[in-house]
């Protein structure tokens, strides 16, 4: 990792600005420490980097000791980990979190009916369906009375075919007399 | 700060393991070697390898690493635990094709681009 | 704090399992001396850096199209920024001949110098042999013949970057196999 002349870093250092360092102008930008979480200003802290070239950047030599002692951040009650893990900060990120969320329409379909056929339903206007649903009424209305009516004349039918039938039926048992 | 003698790791793929210097380059008699300046090398140790570029017993090494802090242009110190040195032939090419760790921007600016565009990491 | 040399091994002590404890020993420490910052934001910082980014890449695809005129193979222009602060785009081209190398280095060099204002200073060093680097500071130029291209392999260190794209599609994919 470059850094200026002054301290400051800059990861992606374009390699025109390598040689105005000495002019004096420069951006000050503050890293993170890896360990704590803290500002590391310009100037100050140090990196180390290992075999594999993972980056360490440290604030001062208290936390590069206690990272040489291999102690956990998130066992230390003052850095940046700990309290994320145990949720120290943030109350209010989590009083957010329990508004509900609207359920909002989705654009997946549904076993039988394609996105397109949903789509389209969805965006009918009321007139067209209200329109839509009184013709599907007057059809039943017509489907039933028409049933009705069959039923009416089947039976009446039946009633004249069962009148002829007891007719036969009667000198049988006339004749038994 | 490498001097005659001094014995020098190498982290990357050419097939040598262990270098001693025996003379610094480029530099008056009395200054060590640092990061970016180049020497002649023996090879003390070297693993077998079917296509190694390694000829013969010397050869010509580029200073990468240095347990001495030595000071950047920048103002940063940088120093490490060991002293590592990647081999190179007469054109300022890398026998190797590979580099284990990063290398310093220092070696750049000696005229090694060729090493620092195989590096992994340029720091 | 201005560090000081320590004598004994720098250990980072394993912080990680899989990495063994010799392989540690090589930690490298930079530590930023104590100094006064210059805090000064620069407005237009980020614009300039925008222009110079568009203007490295005008001038890696112009030396791409003149390494194409001397028939250059394989050539390729990969931008480089993500995975290396030092420089912004890598041409690399094949070349079959030693005069033919330097042809392309000369004319790179020509055009370099008129049109985009990067003086180039020619170092011997560097062209001789079967590999020839022409560093500009954000573009970096390497010629090579195809054996030193495959034995080095830059492509597979840089797979990640990006293929910029060029003007002359068809001599790129030329020669993947060939070689």
């Amino acid at each position: 990792m470059a850094t200026h002349a002054f301290g400051c870093g800059r990861r992606r250092l374009s390699p025109l600005r390598w040689f105005t360092y000495l002019t004096g102008k420069m951006v000050l930008k503050t890293e993170s420490c890896r360990f704590s979480g803290l500002r590391i200003y310009p100037g100050h802290g140090m990196t180390l980097v290992r075999i594999d070239c993972q980056v360490f950047k440290f604030l001062n030599a208290k936390v590069k000791k206690l990272y040489n002692q291999r102690l956990k951040p998130s066992k230390l009650a003052w850095t940046f980990l700990y309290r994320k893990q145990h949720k120290k900060d943030k109350t209010e990120e989590f009083a957010r979190k329990k508004r509900r969320v609207a359920k909002s329409a989705s654009n997946r379909s549904i076993t039988g009916v394609s996105v397109e056929v949903l789509q389209k339903k969805r965006s009918e206007k009321v007139e067209i369906r209200q329109a839509a649903r009184d013709a599907a009424l007057r059809e039943i209305k017509e489907r039933n009375t028409k049933a009705k009516a069959e039923k009416s004349s089947s039976k009446k039918s039946e009633v004249s075919k069962t009148k002829v039938a007891n007719k036969g039926a009667k000198p049988a048992k006339g004749g038994k007399r | 700060m490498i001097n005659l003698g001094t014995y020098l790791d190498v982290r990357e793929n050419s097939g040598a393991k262990k270098l001693q210097c025996i003379k610094v380059l480029n530099k008056s008699k009395k200054k060590a070697a640092s990061i970016g300046d180049s020497i002649i090398v023996s090879i003390c140790q070297k693993i077998i390898k079917k296509k190694s570029k390694i000829k013969s017993k010397t050869a010509t090494a580029v200073i990468v690493n240095v347990k001495k802090t030595v000071k950047k242009k920048n103002g940063n110190l940088i120093r490490s635990g060991k002293n590592t040195a990647i081999l190179v032939n007469n054109q300022k090419a890398p026998l190797a094709t590979r580099i284990l760790g990063f290398v310093p921007y220092e070696v750049k600016l000696q005229g090694y681009s060729k090493l620092i565009s195989i590096a992994n990491k340029c720091i | 704090m201005i560090a000081r040399p320590r004598t004994s091994a720098l250990v980072p002590a394993g912080r990680s399992d899989f990495l063994r404890r010799s392989d540690l020993g090589r930690a490298v420490h930079i530590s930023s001396t104590k100094t006064l910052a210059v805090a000064d934001a620069e407005a237009s910082s980020s614009n300039q850096d925008f222009e110079d980014e568009d203007d490295s890449r005008q001038l890696a695809i112009a030396l791409a199209i003149e390494a194409d005129q001397v028939k250059g193979k394989d050539i390729l222009v990969l931008n480089v920024m993500p995975q290396i602060y030092w420089s912004r785009y890598f041409v690399l081209v094949s070349v079959l001949s030693r005069p033919q190398k330097d042809a392309v280095m000369a004319r790179m060099k020509d055009l370099a110098l008129e049109k985009f204002n990067r003086p180039w200073e020619k170092s011997p060093m560097s062209q001789s042999g079967a590999w020839a680097v022409m560093d500009l500071g954000d573009v970096v130029v390497h010629v090579f013949t195809p054996d030193e291209r495959e034995y080095y392999d830059l492509e597979t260190v840089y797979q990640e970057c990006e293929q910029v794209e060029l003007p002359f599609e068809g001599e790129r994919f030329l020669g993947a196999d060939e070689w």
